[in-house]
């Protein structure tokens, strides 16, 4: 199976190009193997799924996305505004990481695997391109910021809430001062010390989250020698059972209507900033020649790609932009590298399972706290204000909303936001039109 | 249901310095009707309990991600939890949160079943929201219902061994062992999972580590005394003390209230 898949993206890949490199795909196959695992874990924590789901979701929906999408070089995959999405669409229905948790992310996927096919099928692949800027650097914005107030309190060692807004988190860190557990504090610090050393050091660049989990693993393990488990009280990953084929079924009870109701308007909006960051992405990539202008056929492939996670036991996903960057830097040129990348990190999980059971929770609340930290700084201020105040204002609103009112109230008043301005700005085309043809 | 004996820490201590030794459960205890899995209903507080129930009686397989050897909690709390003079779980959910002299503090029942991943699984302790707690909680609950909550039930934790006048003897628990366990747990206490009735691992590194309550040789002489061999208990006072000191003695993972480099290091 594993040979024709490779086959299918080799074959593509011929076509694609005058000349294959396969050394080149090799290499950014590993940098992006390497780049993802620790994401894969990250990320799940961040859906409140299980971590074997995310690393199903960094392989199967993978593969398809980049056989099947127009951009050679896109990677997608789990991706943090969609991961923060499912958890605030399930937290209210279900406990984190339970069975039925689970059983409804998948069918959340299918839904939003659904929805993209539908807007594939429909050809609104134009009306994502066309969306204003200020609705995803918003949310992403936002996104950063409720990930750097959530993963508070997980630093501290105090039990967070799930389900509340955002910014109780950060009363939740405060009032649990007291109680703070001071092993959990110097595991997060000196993961978040280790990734920012590693920015330094040339081979270690683009491995900021392994860097933080390895160190943090390794911390906790020092800290269990000197003092003893019991004593130092970290919450671990645990040890994963991986299976080579983790087929699941996507299951929606159609007695449960009310759930159905507010699975579907998350799915809605899921849906719509998956594929808004994919087609952004894929802009932002694109080289000369490449049909990346063909959001269509992006959209076909993100929604395929969640159906299969949905029936490979994983969640939601979009086009990554830190992977596909570093899959880009990395000399990726067919789809072929994204492939070997997925299949790549699938066999390192296997191997380095004993220690990924051992990276604690704090380590994650470090890692989470980079990519936090990493969204918020990739928000392009100077260039939102140039663009108009009104496109900064907008911004801003949409990321303070996330914070305050929470993900899901946040996206779906920016989509609602954003088609309001295509038809304003149409009718006022239209207007100027007239105006025009009439003097 | 052929499991033998571990651990259950130590609220158990504290209970036993303030009761009376207990011989023989009464006969009315034995018989009291215990609430029966397939009496749960199809609904979600049912489904929470029966993966309790799953969880409880083969820990390695669900709750595989905090579990750290091949012991289940019913190897201890034997009969899925419910065994009178087995720490039955009907007994324990009333008394929490209760005063632990190991931790020097008030700890609730997800905290003791925390250490219980810790120390007798030798485990990862599972977080206190996590699924696993949550389910095992519920079974447990599930099992007292009907229990007066916050007495002392006759039944509850295990046995004290009375006093036999003559000190714990490993060597002569090296003997009974030979004569009694080794048909069922191996001559290395091994224990036994491919053949037969699977039989819980005493010693090595598949059984509790050094910080479990069946490393205290009152607690698990008590157990012994009660309960085996399984099916037919009928070890003397002696017997089961000198059992108790020969099986403590053996090696097993270090103590995790210390330090690795510690516990490796000291016996």
């Amino acid at each position: 199976m594993i040979a024709r898949f490779v086959n299918i993206a080799s074959t593509r890949a011929m076509r694609r190009q005058d000349e294959v490199d396969l050394t080149s795909d090799w290499r950014a196959g590993w940098v992006s193997a390497i780049v993802m695992l620790p994401q894969a874990v990250v990320l799940a924590a961040l859906a409140g799924m299980p971590p074997e789901t995310g690393v199903y979701a960094s392989v199967f929906p993978v593969i398809v996305a980049a056989l099947i999408g127009a951009s050679p070089r896109l990677l997608s995959g789990p991706n943090t505004a969609v991961a923060a999405m499912v958890a605030a669409a399930l937290t209210p229905l279900a406990i984190p990481a339970s069975g039925e948790y689970v059983a409804l992310a998948l069918a959340l996927t299918a839904m939003v695997g659904v929805v993209q096919l539908l807007a594939a099928a429909a050809r609104l692949g134009r009306l994502f391109d066309a969306m204003p800027d200020w609705i995803i650097h918003g949310v992403t914005l936002g996104v950063g910021l409720m990930i750097l107030a959530t993963q508070l309190p997980v630093v501290l060692g105090v039990l967070a809430v799930p389900g509340e807004a955002p910014w109780v988190s950060l009363w939740h860190a405060a009032a649990g001062l007291p109680r703070l557990n001071p092993y959990s504090v110097a595991v997060a610090s000196i993961s978040v010390v280790a990734a920012l050393a590693a920015k330094r050091v040339r081979a270690l660049r683009g491995t900021l989250l392994v860097t933080a989990l390895v160190a943090g693993a390794v911390t906790t393990l020092t800290f269990d020698c000197l003092f003893g488990a019991d004593t130092v009280n970290l919450d671990r990953v645990g040890y994963l059972a991986l299976s080579i084929f983790p087929a699941s079924m996507p299951e929606v009870s159609w007695d449960q209507f009310y759930v159905l109701k507010q699975l579907a308007q998350s799915a809605l909006g899921i849906a719509f900033i998956g594929a808004l960051q994919t087609l952004i992405i894929a802009r932002s990539i694109a080289r000369v020649g490449d049909e990346t202008a063909n959001p269509n056929r992006e959209l076909l492939a993100q929604g395929l790609a969640n159906l299969v996670a949905s029936f490979t036991s994983g969640f939601a996903g979009s086009g990554s932009f830190n992977r596909s960057a570093a899959h880009v830097n990395a000399g990726a040129r067919s789809p072929l590298a994204a492939v070997l990348s997925a299949l790549i990190l699938f066999g390192l999980v296997f191997a380095a399972g004993p220690l990924l059971a051992q990276v604690p929770t704090a380590a994650m609340a470090a890692a989470l706290i980079l990519v936090g930290w990493g969204l918020v700084r990739a928000t392009p201020l100077r260039l939102l204000r140039r663009n108009g105040a009104w496109s900064l204002a907008s911004t801003l609103i949409v990321a303070l909303m996330v914070v305050a009112a929470g993900l899901e109230a946040a996206v779906l008043w920016a989509c609602a936001g954003g088609i309001a301005v295509l038809i304003w700005d149409r009718a006022s085309n239209r207007e100027h039109k007239k105006h025009l043809s009439a003097s | 249901m052929r499991r033998v004996s571990l651990s259950w820490a130590l609220f158990t201590a504290l209970w036993i310095v303030v009761t009376p030794a207990v011989s023989a459960p009464p006969a009315s205890l034995l018989s009291s009707k215990l609430p029966n899995i397939e009496e749960l209903p199809q609904d979600k507080y049912g489904d929470l309990v029966r993966q309790g129930y799953r969880i409880f009686t083969n820990t390695p397989e669900y709750a595989r991600r905090y579990s750290g050897n091949t012991l289940s909690c019913s190897s201890c709390h034997l009969d899925a939890g419910r065994r009178p003079h087995a720490a039955p779980m009907w007994a324990a959910w009333g008394m929490y949160p209760a005063y632990l002299a190991r931790s020097d503090r008030v700890n609730t029942f997800e905290e003791r079943v925390q250490q219980c991943f810790r120390f007798s699984l030798n485990g990862i302790a599972p977080p206190l929201d996590s699924h696993e707690v949550r389910a095992l909680v519920a079974y447990s609950q599930w099992l007292a219902r009907g229990k007066p909550a916050g007495v002392e039930l006759a039944g509850r934790g295990f046995p004290t061994v009375a006093r036999t006048g003559s000190d714990p003897n490993p060597l002569r628990g090296k003997s009974v062992y030979a004569e009694r366990c080794a048909a069922c747990h191996g001559e290395n206490g091994e224990g036994r999972k491919d053949t037969g009735p699977a039989v819980s691992p005493l010693w090595g590194m598949e059984s509790f580590n050094k910080g479990a309550g069946f490393q205290r040789i009152d607690l698990l002489s008590g157990f012994l005394k009660a309960n085996m061999p399984l099916g037919s208990a009928n070890l003397t006072d002696q017997e089961a003390l000198d059992l108790a000191a020969w099986i403590t003695l053996q090696e097993r993972w270090p103590d995790p209230r210390k330090g690795l480099l510690r516990g490796l290091l000291e016996r």
